[in-house]
């Protein structure tokens, strides 16, 4: 009987949340950066989540059915930016034109939305796990 | 000794359904922890058959009776029950996902509620015991 794999799967769904949820506000904060030190502007970050099956070789069944997820990468945004006419801009090209960062708002804004309710979720599978865990020392009695 | 003489007839289901239970719960787990991961598909388990077939069965004797005077004799095959898996494949999102968080929330509650309910049942069974030893010596 062992509680502390859905613990482990739990903790690792807190901190892929959390890491998402420092993305999307890295690019809130920078939605209009035009400077980087790699040049041009801010290019909108993703994180990419993958599931790592738990479980040795002696666990069949577990290798089938429990994953952890895990952020693996980063990833920038490859579509091109966003050009805004703005003249009076300090990095305006030649045209008046801006290259802004291609960042919504409003994906943003949903995307820390479900970060938040995924996370909260993963809170409460861990109660439910504090709970079992409880509920089976109380077999022992006092 | 067959362990079922000191904790009850029915102890060795009550283990089996602990350790399906607790299975169960990594599962979901798992489900919501994958809930935004690209191509996940959820994950359960189902048991409730097979426990009550080899709760109520027969099949499980390990001893034929030829003669009507023979003692029944065999254990019920709790031990060997596998849970079967069930890959969800109802219609996901663009990624791939097929996650539904309420759903997996509230299977979630359901399957715990069980968990401590069983777990309560043995509480219960080795608190019999231990009133039945107490009073046993008292006068």
């Amino acid at each position: 009987m062992d509680l502390f794999t859905s613990l482990k799967v739990s903790a690792s769904g807190l901190t892929a949340q959390k890491k998402r949820m420092d993305v999307v506000s890295s690019n809130l904060a920078n939605v209009n950066t035009t400077r980087t030190p790699e040049g041009g502007p801010y290019k909108k970050k993703s994180p990419v989540f993958t599931a790592v099956p738990v479980g040795g070789f002696d666990d069949v069944l577990k290798s089938q059915t429990v994953s952890e997820v895990k952020v693996t990468e980063v990833v920038e945004d490859k579509r091109e930016p966003q050009m805004v006419f703005d003249p009076s801009h300090p990095d305006a090209n030649p045209d008046g034109y801006v290259a802004m960062p291609n960042i919504n708002l409003m994906e943003e804004m949903v995307d820390m939305l479900s970060a938040t309710k995924a996370y909260e979720a993963n809170v409460t599978a861990i109660h439910n796990s504090k709970s079992m865990a409880q509920k089976a020392l109380d077999i022992g009695g006092r | 000794m067959d362990i079922s003489k000191i904790y009850g007839e029915n102890i060795d289901i009550f283990k089996k359904v602990l350790d399906l239970r607790s299975e169960r719960h990594n599962i979901i787990s798992s489900n919501v922890a994958n809930i935004d991961t690209p191509n996940y598909k959820s994950v359960d388990i189902s048991f409730e058959e097979q426990l009550r077939s080899a709760a109520d069965s027969d099949s499980g004797r390990g001893l034929k009776k030829t003669h009507d005077n023979h003692l029944p004799g065999g254990v019920r095959d709790i031990e060997n029950i596998k849970p079967e898996i069930n890959i969800d494949n109802s219609p996901s999102g663009i990624d791939g996902n097929n996650v539904d968080i309420d759903k997996e929330v509230t299977k979630m509650a359901e399957n715990t509620i069980m968990y401590n309910a069983v777990a309560q049942l043995i509480r219960q069974e080795f608190d019999d015991l231990k009133y039945t030893i107490d009073q046993g010596g008292s006068k």
